[in-house]
C-alpha cells in the first residue's frame, strides 16, 4: 500500500482506500456554493484584467476627431461606446478599470507569496525550535501586531521613492504574522505525534523532518491563509495608492482610480461612473476572495473555525 | 498587577528606541537631500537649514540630537510648512481630533459588532443570522473608502441629511465614524458570533437557565463574559487599524487630524513631520495594547501577569 493511501485509511478507516484528505477538502469546497460561484467571478475578473492589460497600452485617449464629432468635453457618461464613460482625460473607463485590476491583483497575489513565505519559514522555525527560542521569536510577533505597520511601510516606500516592487515586498513583509502564528501552532502540535516521533526514533533530523513529514501536513492551513491574504494585501494595496503613496503614474491601480474619482463627485459634479467602476470591481473581488478563503477554510481545516474567523 | 504594568511601561523605551532606531535609519538612507526640490535655494540658506536638521553632523550625532528633541518634546521645525514647529504647531492641535475620531470609532465597532455577533448566534441559520453574516462579509471586505464614498453619496448628495466634509458639529462626525467603524465592527461581529456559537452549548450556560435565570441575562452575563475575550485581544490591532485607517477618512471628509499631516509629510518628504508622527503613533498604540492586556485581565480571573 502506498504511504498516502496508508495514512488515509488511518484518518478514516471507513472511507475507501485512495481518497486523500485532498480530495475530500475538494469535495467539501465543491459543496459549498457561494465559495464556487466567488472562485467563478474570481476567474472571470482576473482573466479579464489580464487580458486587457496585455493588450492595451496604459490608457488610450479616444481621437481628437471623435471628440470634436460628438461634441461635448470629457468626461463623458456610459454610452454603448464606452460603457464604463471615459476619465478627464478621455481614456476609456473599462480599459483603465481592467488595467487598474491587473496591477491590483498582481500586487496582491505577489505580496501575499512573499507573506506566506516569510510566515511558514519564521512559524515552522519558531515551533521546530520550541523552548525559549520560540517564546523570544513569538514575543516579537506579538509585539509587531500591535503596531502601526502600515507607517513601516510608508516609511519604506519614502525610503525607495514609490518604486513598484518596494511596495510589493513591503506589504508581503508586513502581512506574514498571522501565517506565522497559525504555522507554528500547527508545527508544535504535529511535532509530538506518533508518526514524527517515529522518524525521529529512525534517525532522522530535524530540517528533514520539518520538511518532509510536517510542512506536507501544513498544506490546508497554508493554503487557507494565503487565500485569506491576499485580500488584506490588495486592500493595503489600494489604502495606500488612495493616498497617493503607492502605485505612481502612468500605472494605475483601483485604488487610484477610486483615488482620482473621489474629488470628481460632489454636489457640482456629478461623474459617478468615475468612482463607481473601480470600487465595484474592486469590492467585488475581494467579497469573493473571502468567500473562497473562508470556503476553503470550511473545507480543508473545520478545527480553524473555532480558533479564528 | 502594578508590577506587570511597570514592566509593560519600562518595555516601551526599547520598542520605542527601535522603531525610532529603524525609522530614523530608513530616513537617513533615502538618496538626496531633503532640500532636493528646492533648487534656487542659496547655498548660504541651504547650509543653514541643513545645520537646523543636524545633517551637517555625522549620522551618530544626528541620531542623538534629533532624539533628544523628539524626548524632551522640543520639536524641531517642519522643512515644508513655514514657521511651525512640527510638535507644538502641527501635532499638538491636530492629535485630539484623531483621537476622539478613532475612539468614537472604537467604541461604536464594539458595541455593534457584539450585539450583531450575538443576535446572529443566537438565531443560527435564521433569515437575520444570514442577513448580518452577509453583511458583516460586506465590511471586511470593502476599503473604507469605498463605503465612505457609498455613505457620502447616499446621505449627503442624494439625502441631504448631512453634510459630506468638514469637523466641529456632531453631524459632520457621524459620517466619518461611521466609515472608520465598519471593518472592527465587522470583524468583532464576526468574532463574537464564533465565540458564541462556542459557549452557547456549555454546561455552565444550561445550569444558568435551569436555574430560573431568565434568557438574556444569561447570554449576556454567563455567556457573553467568555465570548468577548477574543474581541478584547482583536481591539489591540483594531486600534492600530482604525488610528491608520483614519488617514483616508481624513482625507476624504477633510478633517484636519493627525493622519492628514502625516500623509502629507510622507508626501512631502518632511523628516521631522514624519518621525514626530510616527513616535506619537507608536506611543498611542503601545497605551491601548497595554490598556487591553490590563482589561484582559480583569476579565479573566485565570490569568496571572506576575
Amino acid at each position: 500500500m502506498t504511504d498516502r493511501a496508508w495514512r488515509a485509511e488511518a484518518d478514516h478507516p471507513t472511507a475507501p482506500v485512495g481518497r486523500s484528505p485532498l480530495a475530500l477538502g475538494l469535495r467539501r469546497f465543491r459543496a459549498n456554493r457561494a465559495a464556487v460561484i466567488g472562485l467563478g467571478v474570481l476567474v472571470v475578473v482576473s482573466l479579464a484584467c489580464f487580458i486587457v492589460a496585455w493588450t492595451t497600452d496604459a490608457g488610450e485617449p479616444v481621437s481628437k476627431a471623435e471628440d470634436a464629432a460628438v461634441g461635448r468635453n470629457h468626461p463623458w457618461p456610459p454610452s454603448w461606446r464606452h460603457p464604463f464613460g471615459t476619465d478627464t482625460n478621455g481614456r476609456d473607463m473599462l480599459l483603465r478599470t481592467f488595467q487598474g485590476g491587473a496591477i491590483s491583483l498582481a500586487v496582491g497575489l505577489s505580496a501575499a507569496a512573499i507573506s506566506v513565505l516569510i510566515g511558514t519559514f519564521y512559524g515552522a522555525v519558531s515551533g521546530q525550535a520550541g523552548g525559549a527560542v520560540d517564546r523570544w521569536m513569538m514575543r516579537v510577533v506579538d509585539t509587531l501586531y500591535g503596531l502601526p505597520y502600515i507607517l513601516l511601510v510608508i516609511l519604506l516606500l519614502v525610503y525607495a521613492r514609490q518604486q513598484f516592487w518596494v511596495l510589493i515586498v513591503a506589504i508581503g513583509a508586513v502581512t506574514w504574522l498571522t501565517m506565522a502564528r497559525i504555522v507554528r501552532g500547527e508545527v508544535l502540535r504535529l511535532r509530538e505525534q506518533e508518526y514524527v516521533l517515529a522518524a525521529r526514533a529512525l534517525g532522522a533530523g530535524p530540517l528533514r523532518i520539518l520538511l518532509r513529514h510536517i510542512l506536507p501536513n501544513l498544506a490546508g492551513p497554508i493554503i487557507v491563509c494565503a487565500t485569506l491574504t491576499v485580500p488584506v494585501a490588495i486592500l493595503q494595496e489600494s489604502f495606500l495608492s488612495f493616498l497617493g503613496l503607492g502605485i505612481s503614474a502612468p500605472r494605475t491601480s483601483w485604488g487610484i482610480l477610486a483615488s482620482d474619482a473621489v474629488n470628481a463627485v460632489n454636489p457640482v459634479v456629478n461623474y459617478w461612473w468615475l468612482l463607481a467602476f473601480p470600487c465595484l470591481f474592486l469590492g467585488l473581488t475581494l467579497l469573493c476572495l473571502n468567500f473562497v478563503g473562508d470556503g476553503l477554510r470550511d473545507a480543508f481545516d473545520p478545527k480553524l473555525i473555532s480558533r479564528d474567523t | 498587577m502594578t508590577r506587570f504594568v511597570l514592566k509593560r511601561i519600562l518595555w516601551f523605551i526599547p520598542t520605542l528606541l527601535a522603531i525610532y532606531t529603524i525609522s530614523f535609519a530608513l530616513l537617513r538612507a533615502a538618496p538626496g537631500s531633503p532640500f532636493i526640490e528646492e533648487r534656487d535655494m542659496p547655498k548660504e540658506v541651504r547650509e543653514q537649514r541643513e545645520r537646523q536638521y543636524y545633517l551637517d553632523k555625522p549620522w551618530i550625532v544626528q541620531y542623538g540630537y534629533t532624539l533628544r528633541d523628539l524626548a524632551t518634546f522640543r520639536g524641531q521645525m517642519s522643512m515644508k510648512y513655514e514657521n511651525r514647529n512640527v510638535i507644538h504647531d502641527v501635532l499638538a492641535p491636530a492629535f485630539p481630533i484623531s483621537l476622539g475620531l478613532g475612539l468614537a470609532a472604537l467604541t461604536l465597532s464594539v458595541f455593534a459588532g457584539v450585539l450583531v455577533g450575538i443576535f446572529s448566534a443566537v438565531r443560527r441559520y435564521s433569515l437575520l443570522d444570514h442577513l448580518l453574516t452577509g453583511g458583516a462579509l460586506l465590511g471586511i471586505s470593502l476599503p473604507s473608502f469605498v463605503i465612505a464614498s457609498l455613505l457620502v453619496m447616499l446621505f449627503s448628495f442624494w439625502l441631504g441629511w448631512l453634510p459630506a466634509t468638514g469637523w466641529g458639529s456632531w453631524q459632520k462626525l457621524v459620517l466619518p465614524v461611521v466609515s472608520l467603524a465598519a471593518f472592527p465592527t465587522a470583524y468583532i461581529a464576526r468574532l463574537t458570533r464564533t465565540s458564541m456559537l462556542d459557549v452557547l452549548p456549555a454546561d455552565f450556560m444550561r445550569t444558568a437557565r435551569s436555574k430560573g435565570l431568565p434568557g438574556g441575562e444569561v447570554i449576556v452575563l454567563h455567556g457573553l463574559k467568555n465570548a468577548f475575550l477574543p474581541v478584547l485581544s482583536y481591539l489591540g490591532p483594531a486600534a492600530a487599524g482604525v488610528f491608520t485607517g483614519s488617514f483616508v477618512v481624513e482625507k476624504i471628509f477633510a478633517i484636519p487630524g493627525i493622519g492628514h499631516h502625516f500623509v502629507q509629510s510622507a508626501l512631502n518628504r518632511d523628516h521631522p513631520l514624519i518621525l514626530a508622527s510616527v513616535m506619537l503613533y507608536s506611543t498611542l498604540l503601545l497605551v491601548m495594547n497595554l490598556l487591553v492586556d490590563i482589561g484582559y485581565a480583569r476579565l479573566d480571573p485565570r490569568i496571572r501577569y506576575d
